[in-house]
């Protein structure tokens, strides 16, 4: 037991750097990762070649859909261990995603300076996204695009956009309060309904279907689903699961308040 | 005509989806070009009158997802940044709101008739996904090829 404690802490000294470096590195990139949407089997994969990379070690990493702990032996051959809890909820930002997983290839590579790389890191998560407007404007895009796809008129899909973007700027200082996705999918779904509803009364009423549909596309919980899928054919049930209930319980969000806000709206303005 | 028309639609909202989804450069383009040949190989399987309604999904997913993993591969970017534009197109989001509009008229049996139909063409979705990313993630292609051509 002693001998192979010996052998490990041997083969430790390899890398030139300090472990905790290392090791907190793994941390944030993995985190990173996690917070912006890539799968968990990703974070784990590219946390645990990153630490591999560094010869940490008894290296290991544990990661769920909000929380990852990385674990590695010291120099001395002490153990320790760092963990970091998501709190919130998970902003999807593909581009952050694709910049920390090329970061890590790189790391992989190269092995930088762990303190240099984790500078990097933070400068990546930092980053601005897109300005608000452009935003606002590619969801009142996708609203109008989807319409038109689904086999919508023109004007139906003029209206699905104007909804859309109207409603993307009443979320905005709500998203800034309660980052609840489920309350933001309820709050939306309603607002799509209201905005959708007097179109029931013009020549384009046939079209309302399509352009309802059209308008509810921003809220379907995609990267979740492939993630889920991803996850779970990975062999990562926990994962996979946890988010699979997250793409339920966002579909259904969507689907009360929609269901809501039509069956009052029968109710109090009637389709003659 | 009317193919080409959706193909493009389809291109459209696939490169708005991305751009909310903070995607930026040549993966923008090539996701939405996955949006496009998604929805085509869609319609063009719903050509063939013969297939259940569910085999044209099948396959459109086979193929998005071939092309995600692909593309993933040779511009070094995770596929879930091309699958998730390409997904867009072939989700039934109308079966989706048609299945709450039943139940919230208290149309039971349409309720239950099309909210099974969502759930299939959900499923064959993932199943498509499933089965290309499988194959992508436990057999080394390129490994196989080479070794194939040093025999």
């Amino acid at each position: 037991m002693l001998k192979e404690l010996e052998t490990d802490i041997g083969a430790i000294t390899d890398s030139a750097y300090n472990s905790v470096d290392c090791l907190d590195l793994g941390l944030w990139l993995g985190f990173g990762l996690m917070a912006n949407g890539a799968e968990t089997i990703r974070v784990e994969d590219s946390v645990g070649r990153i630490l591999d990379a560094y010869n940490l070690k008894n290296a290991e990493v544990f990661a769920v859909s909000n929380y990852i702990h990385v674990s590695a032996r010291s120099r001395s051959g002490k153990p320790i261990s760092f963990g970091k809890r998501l709190h919130g909820s998970v902003s999807y930002n593909l581009d952050r995603v694709d910049r920390l997983n090329a970061l890590a290839r790189r790391i992989t590579s190269d092995r930088p300076d762990p303190v240099q790389a984790l500078e990097e890191v933070k400068t990546i998560l930092d980053a601005p996204g897109y300005a608000f407007i452009v935003h606002a404007l590619a969801v009142a895009i996708s609203g109008f695009a989807f319409s038109l796809l689904l086999g919508s008129e023109i004007v139906p899909a003029l209206w699905a956009m104007t909804s859309s973007f109207v409603m993307i700027n009443i979320l905005r200082p709500v998203k800034k309060y309660y980052s609840n996705p489920i309350l933001i999918n309820i709050l939306g779904s309603i607002l799509i309904t209201l905005f959708a509803w007097p179109i029931k009364f013009t020549a384009y009423s046939s079209d309302h279907l399509l352009m309802m549909t059209a308008s509810f596309m921003y809220f379907f919980p995609g990267i979740a689903l492939i993630n889920s899928t991803r996850d779970l054919m990975a062999g990562d049930y926990s994962a996979g699961l946890a988010k699979l209930i997250e793409v339920l319980l966002l579909a259904i969000s969507v689907a009360v308040g929609s269901g809501a806000t039509l069956a009052l709206l029968s109710k109090i303005w009637p389709i003659a | 005509m009317e193919i080409i028309q959706s193909t493009f639609f389809a291109l459209i909202a696939s490169f708005a989806f991305l751009i909310v989804f903070e995607v930026r450069g040549k993966a923008l383009l090539i996701g939405s070009i996955g949006g496009a040949i998604s929805q085509l190989s869609l319609e063009l399987g719903q050509l063939v009158e013969y297939f259940n309604f569910l085999v044209p999904y099948f396959f459109a997913a086979l193929i998005l997802t071939l092309y995600s993993e692909v593309m993933a591969r040779v511009i070094k970017k995770p596929a879930t940044v091309f699958l998730i534009g390409a997904l867009f197109p072939l989700v039934p989001g109308t079966g989706i709101y048609q299945s709450m509009v039943y139940f919230v008229e208290g149309q039971q049996g349409a309720f239950f008739r099309e909210l099974q139909q969502t759930l299939a063409i959900t499923g064959t979705l993932a199943m498509g996904i499933m089965i290309v990313s499988v194959i992508f993630r436990n057999f080394r292609l390129r490994s196989f090829f080479k070794e194939e051509e040093q025999n």
